[in-house]
């Protein structure tokens, strides 16, 4: 999945959107554009309800919706973009959609860039603008606004309804009369690292690798726009070594242990194993060799058990990591429960320290230990293809399967995974007879470059990837328990593959099932978690219908929790409920209904929706659907009647990072937080209004901030999860700033620094 | 003429395993093997029967045979007076401390190259780590042990 930085898209005019040629100037030059052919974006007019029914009777998938109503339609096999044109522009007449575009592709078919409604022209001389207006008119613009950054550049609104941005801008270049014109584009920006086998990578970027299901990854690369990790989080690799040479691994290293009884400061005595595993969880990221870690800033302690995690060495290895600060323990491997395994298990518990292990290779219904005791998250394999891993799965390795059961916790890919290995021939790689069954009929051959495998295989593959989430969570928030890092990497798992999730005693953090536990664990939204700093659970909460039935349509049902597949008709009906909740900043919803989307019976089961969310209420919503078969009959209420329709869910405090507060006139009571810094810009407070600001670095007062007579400000300097309280400085109440220029509110300045008058 | 050349390379087989193979001092069969491996009882995951041809060596392993697979070694260590048995396959990567190499092993001459063995034994496995293919660790007793 990638992240899409959307540039002030607004609603827009028809986009016309038909076979032709794809070109922009760039430095004067055509420049050809790839469209792709099976996708496009799509702007809700107002919510995902119709857009979903409408989608769904066509056969195409919808991503997840962003925000702003904005998100990309999937056509299937043997649909195009042309020849779904009619269809698209039927939805833009029906009032559902206010926008499309096409979606232009690089050479390999990634998503570079869309169209938005918005023009950008930059004048020849500043003596130029009224040929600006002229053109403006002639071609259905509107002058939006000057660029921050360029007084010859401007930004304009697109009007027509026979030309789109692009089509618009190659005109108005040609003319001759401007520097240049190019549409504003929606840019997808993909943060990936430049190291060589980071495109195999499909556990942290799924784009299809190995006939996989694109998306069907942990989120990696958007995890890494919030955090890359920090070097003082420690991730011990309890295992049978790390090469501690390892070009890929030696920045991360720190020095670790033998629990064999020997001085080899944790290097590895010629089995891969525990190399491997270092390198999926924290092998440096971005530095143009190898393969990317999940928490690729992250320390990695290394221990040696040698060839065999015998109970004495486990434990021995644990009591260390725990003396030694370790804030993750990664445990791929299973063993024989000892008293003395149990007692270092609690004792790194007590100490804070997050527990992971691996379920084991057998695709038996029982959990090893480690992974089976209560303080371990156990985390067992899944396919490409966001299956359990089994014999039958997609990746084509036969000859295991992901153990699983009532104690699993979690998946996390574990098949096909390119990982590091000890340096030269010893190792996985160049082994080959040792693959005899890897790679299933996916990949024939390992690295050319013996310091690396391909194909890494196992729920031992599978246990460092949460590893490494664990330590990203904590590089956000160190102030977080070890059980609190669980509750959020349980809580945001995506609920992948055709299970049925469903809310389950002793499972506190979402819905689960006993193939794929709470679900496929999820970086980005884990570390965006990680920055709640209250939670307020609900349980429990019954809803009522809101609205009226919809119109009858058509389903198609190829996998679910109690319909058969097949076709059906059906209505659907859409369950509200309303909570309150104790004063909260941004407060994000997590949790599940036992209702569906609005999008399709395939996915979106257990769905909870967000309809608003303030700073003490909230309203949420979920879907149930009368069902009739293609001759009519009645078949009743899916996947439950609306007196049954349950709520659970959490309300977290989740903070943004910076926060850049524009074009704001307040004339009540408002408060705003943010980890690093708050700017205000543009911003008024009239009299008698409250506004309270709190960030944890800095607050930057921008041109345009007014506060009247009579409001009261308030700016906390508050460092968030530093885990020691700082007293909150609290600037002079009731100042009135005219027009002030860019201000600093830093920590522990503001009682010194006089603010502006 | 080919059915004369394999009878007289059979024939040559049988009598140089005749001439190298020990006498039935070799079995374990009426040997108590607790007394030998007491550290075994309690804490196993598995017993995994195995049996099987190898080669034994003294102090160290071939760096060519470290890595391969579809092999079987038993490294013994006269100054700890301690033996390891190794055994790779493409489904699993066994190794071990043998809790009962013999006597009368320990006074064999073992070329550089290694001495031929036939085996039967008990692995009782202690752990495993969890790729594919599996790496896993115990104690092997040995229950038949002859060289060849």
């Amino acid at each position: 999945m990638k992240i899409l930085i959307f540039v002030l898209i607004s609603v827009c005019t028809i986009c016309e959107l038909s076979a032709q040629e794809f070109y922009m100037y760039i430095g004067g030059q055509k420049h050809y554009l790839n469209v792709a052919q099976d996708r496009m974006i799509v702007k809700l007019e107002h919510d995902t309800v119709n857009i979903g029914n409408t989608i769904s009777m066509y056969s195409t998938n919808i991503s997840e919706t962003d925000q702003r109503g904005i998100m990309i339609v999937e056509f299937q096999e043997k649909n195009t973009v042309n020849n779904n044109f009619e269809l698209i522009d039927s939805w833009k007449k029906q009032g559902v959609i206010s926008f499309f575009s096409p979606i232009y592709v690089d050479e390999v078919g990634n998503n570079l860039s869309a169209l938005t409604d918005q023009v950008i022209i930059r004048l020849k001389d500043n003596s130029d603008y009224s040929i600006l207006q002229k053109s403006a008119i002639a071609n259905s613009l509107e002058i939006l606004r000057q660029s921050d950054f360029d007084e010859k550049t401007y930004i304009l609104v697109n009007h027509s309804d026979k030309q789109n941005a692009l089509q618009i801008s190659n005109a108005l270049y040609e003319t001759g009369l401007f520097d240049y014109v190019e549409p504003n584009f929606i840019l997808f920006i993909n943060y990936s690292t430049n190291d060589t086998y980071f495109p195999q990578q499909w556990g942290l970027n799924n784009t299809g690798q190995y006939g996989g299901a694109s998306g069907i990854d942990i989120n990696a690369p958007e995890a890494w726009t919030i955090t890359t990790g920090s070097p003082n989080i420690r991730i011990a690799i309890l295992d049978s070594g790390t090469d501690l040479t390892h070009p890929d691994l030696i920045n991360n290293l720190l020095p670790g242990f033998d629990a064999t009884g020997g001085s080899n400061g944790g290097n590895q005595s010629g089995v891969g194993h525990g190399t491997a595993c270092a390198g999926i969880a924290a092998a440096q990221g971005n530095n143009s060799i190898g393969i990317t870690g999940v928490a690729y800033n992250c320390g990695i302690l290394p221990i040696h058990m040698g060839s065999s995690p015998l109970s004495d060495r486990v434990a021995s290895g644990l009591n260390w990591a725990t003396q030694n600060n370790a804030n993750v323990v990664s445990m791929s491997f299973t063993t024989g429960e000892t008293n003395a395994i149990n007692l270092e298990l609690a004792e790194a518990t007590a100490a804070n320290c997050v527990l992971v292990a691996a379920t084991g290779n057998s695709n038996l219904s029982t959990i090893g230990y480690p992974a089976s005791h209560l303080n371990v998250i156990a985390v067992g394999a899944i396919s490409p293809c966001g299956q359990r891993k089994s014999p039958t799965s997609c990746d084509g390795e036969t000859t295991w399967g992901s153990n699983y059961g009532t104690a699993l916790d979690v998946v996390a890919p574990g098949v096909l995974i390119p990982t590091t290995d000890i340096q030269g021939i010893a190792g996985y790689n160049p082994n080959l007879p040792i693959h005899t069954n890897n790679g299933g009929n996916k990949i024939t051959n390992d690295y050319a470059d013996l310091d690396y495998t391909v194909w890494f295989n196992g729920t031992s593959a599978a246990c460092p990837h949460v590893a490494g989430i664990a330590a990203l969570v904590l590089s956000v928030n160190p102030c977080l328990t070890q059980q609190e890092v669980r509750n959020i990497i349980e809580m945001s798992c995506e609920k992948v593959g055709s299970y049925c999730y469903s809310t389950t005693a002793g499972r506190p953090n979402g819905t689960w099932n006993n193939q794929t536990g709470y679900g496929l664990v999820n970086a980005y939204k884990a570390v965006q978690y990680a920055h709640s700093t209250t939670i307020t659970n609900f349980e429990n909460i019954s809803g009522s219908p809101y609205g009226t039935l919809s119109n009858q349509y058509a389903w198609q049902v190829s996998s679910s929790c109690g319909l058969a597949a097949g076709n059906y008709l059906v209505k659907r009906r859409e369950i509200r409920a309303t909570v309150s909740y104790p004063h909260t900043l941004s407060p994000v919803i997590v949790g599940a209904a036992n209702g569906l989307s609005a999008a399709s019976p395939n996915n979106g089961r257990q769905y909870i929706g967000t309809v608003s969310a303030s700073e003490t209420s909230a309203t949420v919503n979920t879907y149930i659907y009368e069902v009739y078969s293609i001759a009519g009959q009645y078949l009743g209420w899916y996947p439950t009647t609306a007196t049954n329709v349950r709520f659970n869910f959490k309300v977290l405090s989740a903070l943004d990072t910076d926060l850049h507060l524009q074009n704001q006139n307040i004339t009540t009571t408002a408060s705003h937080a943010a980890i690093k810094s708050i700017t205000a810009e543009d911003f008024t407070i009239q009299s008698g209004a409250n506004v309270t600001l709190r960030a944890g670095e800095q607050t930057v007062l921008k041109h345009g901030f007014y506060a009247v007579d009579g409001s009261t400000f308030r700016a906390y300097i508050e460092p968030f999860f530093t885990c020691e309280q700082f007293p909150a400085m609290v600037a002079p109440q009731n100042d009135n700033y005219q027009e002030a220029p860019d201000y600093v509110i830093k920590n522990y300045e503001v009682e010194n620094t006089p603010l502006p008058n | 003429m080919k059915n004369n050349i394999l009878k007289l390379t059979a024939f040559l087989l049988i009598l140089t395993g005749s001439v190298s193979c020990e006498n039935d001092i070799g079995t374990y069969k009426d040997r108590p093997i607790y007394t030998l491996c007491k550290k075994i009882e309690g804490s196993y995951l598995n017993i995994l029967k195995l049996q099987g041809n190898g080669r034994l060596f003294l102090d160290s392993i071939p760096v060519k045979l470290v890595s391969q697979n579809n092999v079987t070694l038993i490294v013994y260590y006269p100054e700890q007076d301690s033996a390891i048995f190794k055994l790779s396959n493409p489904e699993a990567i066994y190794n071990a401390e043998i809790c009962n190499f013999p006597d009368y092993a320990k006074h064999w001459e073992i070329p550089l190259q290694g001495k031929t063995f036939s085996f039967e034994g008990d692995f009782y496995e202690e752990g495993r780590y969890l790729s594919v293919p599996p790496y896993i660790g115990g104690k092997m007793v040995l229950t038949v042990f002859k060289s060849k």
